[in-house]
């Protein structure tokens, strides 16, 4: 069952090791392979222990997967990894994870490489160094949602809400003031933002700066290019758009 | 104090050695057949205050020895040796004391800061999350107790945390959990490897906050989801997370989504500064209560703006309030920006 290969698998995903979050990433793929059924991504589990494969087709019985090593470059040859789309390195080594990044990255320079790593600061910066697209630390993003949660409760409802896309939906949206707008040359609180689009401005990057200022005062000049951020609906955002042009 | 005793061990070894050494030469020299070994054995024999008999001065008295320089001799190592071996026993045995008072002390002095503490939290366990978690509360300045069982891991994480206040020892005892103070703290987060041990502790974390009728967040990490959370609902645990679950999310989106950094991205890892989306809750006495968000005046006395009002605990949020939007008692403001100035809005929400 193991080394016929998978050259004939094109544009899948390749899931290496079959850990806790190898599980739920398969769980968490089926949904949206079957709600894009016209390009889907096929999944490919490659794991080195017989044992773990079989017990995954009990559950996911038709499910392509490999017995072997992915740390060895033919392994993934095999698994056809220079026309994946992605691959998941999530083996419990760091070091198998980091050497996966590597080789997937040079096999195929197109591929999508989400690693996830133990330790942000060390291995982190090498996944990325290696051709990770992204790394992502399950001890970092549990850490700081257990304090989010413990210490702001309610502002951390505040923040699903902004995050989840739900109808209508409450979002930020950086606005670039575009020249001749009607809204440069004024103050804040000279436009009356808020008698006009229900917004409140709650940064502002000026044209000529790199970074943002929070919670702008009332005199803040406005001009061409520069970047208001604001929060609100999709209706009030699409009214500040168009009176930044200036077609209201 | 522990640096001066440990210098004053040295010497009081070196003595004993250098007493030694001349015992051992000084009798290969004035006795009859005595190899350096068996000197050596007579001296510590003799210093021991042992004397079997096989061996000494007299028995291997030379014939032509002159006795008064050989049992002079022999008197001499007698008291100078006791005398050093004495004072090194001492020594050593007020160095390992101290060691441990100055343990005990330290204990002590811990004890009386944790107990100081109000409205801080406590985490169980100092692995990796709790870490990360020990650097956000630290970021954003609020105080917490570190209970971990492994004194070693207590030391690294003292490198990064200067003043860390921390109980060490196990956090499933509760008599353990009770000296960080959970009756004075705002919220206990347990991130023990075992999710069996969290379980434990939220288990009797609820029961004490039931008790008490205390404001307390209790949260957990869990591995499985499935299987743990029912359980820790049932336990009392306000916030459960896995972070595999959640962590293989963000990594699935990730996969299809082209990593684009969003402006909260961006102001979470503001390298200028602490900058958070955090809520205050308007207490009665607060001279917010009963203002409108112009009369109000936030923005002056703090530089922030009230990004949205929720009006009840699970209720919609109003957000972009107008200046014409009134301010009660309860209400949770949410606002964003740097730390000191949200501590700053926090204390004149709270009417303090």
């Amino acid at each position: 069952m193991v080394s016929v290969g998978f050259k004939h698998l094109k544009e899948h995903i390749i899931i290496c090791g079959l850990g806790t979050t190898a599980m739920y990433i398969i769980e968490l793929l089926e949904p949206i392979q079957k709600e894009t059924a016209k390009h889907a991504h096929e999944n490919l589990v490659i794991d080195s222990s017989e044992e773990a494969i079989n017990k995954l087709k009990t559950q996911w019985p038709n499910i392509n997967c490999m017995i072997g090593n992915a740390t060895d470059d033919d392994v993934l040859e095999q698994a056809n990894i220079r026309e994946a789309y992605g691959i998941f390195p999530v083996l419990s080594s760091e070091k198998d994870n980091l050497y996966i990044t590597m080789a997937a990255r040079q096999l195929n320079p197109r591929i999508r490489i989400v690693a996830r790593t133990a330790d942000v600061h060390n291995t982190g910066n090498k996944l990325f160094k290696g051709g990770a697209n992204s790394v992502i630390s399950p001890n970092l993003m549990g850490g700081l949602r257990l304090v989010s949660e413990i210490v702001r409760p309610h502002a951390t409802d505040f923040l699903d809400e902004l995050l989840h896309q739900a109808d209508p939906w409450l979002h930020i949206e950086e606005v670039i003031i575009p020249s001749d707008s009607s809204l440069s040359g004024h103050m804040l609180k000279e436009i009356e933002l808020h008698k006009r689009c229900g917004l409140n401005i709650i940064a502002l990057k000026k044209y000529n700066h790199s970074l943002y200022a929070y919670n702008p005062s009332g005199t803040v000049l406005i001009e061409d290019g520069d970047t208001i951020v604001v929060l609100g609906y999709s209706d009030q955002i699409d009214k500040l758009e168009k009176l930044a042009r200036g077609e209201d | 104090m522990y640096k001066i005793l440990r210098q004053r061990s040295i010497k009081a070894l070196v003595l004993v050695l250098t007493v030694f050494a001349i015992g051992t030469v000084g009798f290969h020299l004035l006795l009859d057949n005595l190899t350096l070994m068996d000197s050596l054995y007579l001296t510590v024999v003799t210093l021991a205050t042992v004397g079997y008999g096989d061996l000494s001065p007299h028995i291997n008295m030379p014939p032509d020895g002159n006795p008064y320089v050989i049992k002079l001799f022999a008197i001499l190592i007698i008291l100078v040796g006791m005398g050093s071996v004495l004072y090194g026993l001492g020594i050593m045995t007020e160095y390992l004391v101290s060691g441990d008072l100055a343990r005990r002390r330290n204990e002590k002095r811990m004890l009386k800061l944790i107990s100081s503490l109000k409205d801080h939290y406590i985490v169980c366990g100092g692995g990796r999350s709790g870490h990360y978690i020990m650097q956000e509360l630290k970021k954003t300045l609020r105080p917490f107790v570190l209970i971990e069982k492994s004194e070693e891991r207590i030391r690294e994480l003292q490198h990064e945390f200067d003043d860390l206040l921390y109980v060490n020892d196990d956090a499933t005892q509760d008599d353990i959990i009770n000296q960080a103070m959970p009756e004075n703290a705002s919220g206990i987060i347990a991130v023990l490897p075992d999710e069996k041990d969290n379980l434990f502790i939220v288990m009797s974390m609820a029961q004490k906050k039931k008790r008490s009728g205390k404001q307390l967040r209790i949260a957990a990490k869990v591995e499985h989801f499935k299987k743990m959370a029912p359980k820790m609902k049932s336990a009392g645990a306000d916030c459960i997370i896995s972070p595999e679950l959640i962590s293989s999310r963000r990594m699935v989106s990730e996969m299809f989504r082209p990593s684009v950094t969003t402006f909260l991205d961006r102001m979470l890892n503001d390298d200028r500064a602490v900058i958070r989306v955090e809520e205050v809750t308007v207490s009665h006495n607060s001279d917010l209560a009963g203002k409108t968000v112009k009369d109000a005046r936030i923005h002056d006395r703090t530089g922030l703006l009230v990004v949205a009002i929720r009006k009840d605990a699970a209720g919609k949020f109003i957000s972009n309030p107008g200046p014409e939007q009134s301010i009660e008692p309860n209400d949770v403001l949410i606002s964003m920006g740097e730390m000191d100035k949200i501590i700053n809005l926090r204390r004149i929400a709270e009417g303090k």
